[in-house]
């Protein structure tokens, strides 16, 4: 046990072995690669893939790849951006029920279940699949919606405004609400997948004889 | 501040927060090998915590509404998602793991509910 050779121990020979290899040319270098990446990503076909621009860089965890990362963000900005521009054009007054976030929070967690529903169902987490998870469901819905807000306009409405009942029934039908919402997302996410699907083999749908698929849509 | 500028502050600061939502939640994934959402707890009680506590020292005039604007509504809303965190409420009520379901989603409500609420009291006290 206490026999094995130390090189795979050392903290440098590890911490090497997780970079690229291009030490000698530095950050131009890094810069061109980027470049070289977006035009090589445009070319390739349909499920050009993260994971095959990212190859070089070895099996980096999806959390840690700058391009990820960055769809994230972007969609993150999006997503805030209305969140805000939504909640700043109907406030809510001090002590009332926040019918805005609520709204936004629902219609977040519907959108996000038929997404995630319909990309899981589409096929694996790769390629252009993951890129839209990671920019739309993760970023934009991630950011529009918000559980911060939610929680801290309970807490001033039970605490500050001393209306606790409202609290209470903001705190209640927004997981109600929530999780129903999430469900009836996931359900149409894979009702829309199967009618894709159907059409793409012209299929026709259990126990329809006559009409077609298209045209009971 | 300029409103325009306010506004896509608040934008990057969104951008911020969901890509720290995204690390951090991946951070905890790769460390958490049991089937319920920790990462998502854990940002959402924290930020419910940090956005009380910046609320709280708003409301007594230590911080200006702008700025509220920016980490609050936009980094502090970024970073925490309820969409993700009632899907995952409902998967794991679809899957009949009721107890992890009930804990994800009132558990994290209340846990989170009192962060804020301390958050709004220390703020206040700044």
């Amino acid at each position: 046990m206490s026999t094995e050779p130390p090189t795979d121990t050392a903290p440098s020979s590890s911490a090497d072995a997780a970079r690229p290899t291009a030490p000698e040319r530095g950050r131009t270098a890094h810069d061109d690669r980027a470049t070289a990446h977006v035009d090589h990503a445009a070319a390739l076909p349909l499920d050009a893939d993260i994971d095959v621009a990212d190859a070089p860089r070895g099996l980096r965890p999806v959390h840690l790849r700058p391009r990820a990362v960055g769809l994230v963000a972007l969609g993150g900005a999006a997503g805030t951006g209305v969140r805000e521009a939504l909640a700043l054009t109907w406030p809510t007054a001090a002590g009332g029920f926040p019918v805005t976030i609520f709204a936004i929070n629902i219609v977040g967690a519907f959108v996000l279940g038929v997404l995630l529903e319909f990309l899981g169902r589409r096929g694996s987490d790769e390629g252009r699949r993951r890129a839209a998870r990671l920019l739309l469901g993760t970023g934009v819905l991630g950011g529009f919606t918000t559980y911060s807000t939610f929680m801290t306009d309970t807490a001033n409405l039970a605490v500050t405004d001393h209306a606790l009942g409202v609290a209470l029934a903001y705190a209640a039908a927004s997981l109600l609400v929530g999780v129903a919402a999430s469900a009836l997302g996931v359900a149409l996410g894979s009702r829309i997948h199967e009618t894709a699907r159907r059409r793409a083999t012209l299929e026709p749908a259990p126990g329809e004889t006559t009409r077609s698929t298209g045209a009971s849509r | 501040m300029n409103p325009a500028l306010a506004f896509a502050l608040v934008c990057l600061a969104g951008g911020v927060g969901a890509a720290l939502r995204f690390v951090v939640d991946g951070a905890v994934r790769s460390r958490w090998s049991l089937a319920f959402p920790l990462g998502t707890v854990l940002i959402n009680v924290s930020g419910s915590f940090v956005l009380g506590a910046l609320t709280g020292a708003a409301l007594h005039g230590a911080l200006s509404h702008a700025l509220l604007l920016v980490l609050g509504g936009g980094l502090m809303g970024g970073y925490t998602t309820f969409s993700t965190a009632s899907l995952e409420t409902y998967r794991l009520a679809a899957e009949c793991r009721i107890g992890p379901a009930l804990a994800n989603g009132a558990g994290t409500l209340v846990v989170a509910a009192f962060a804020a609420a301390l958050g709004l009291a220390l703020g206040a006290a700044l």
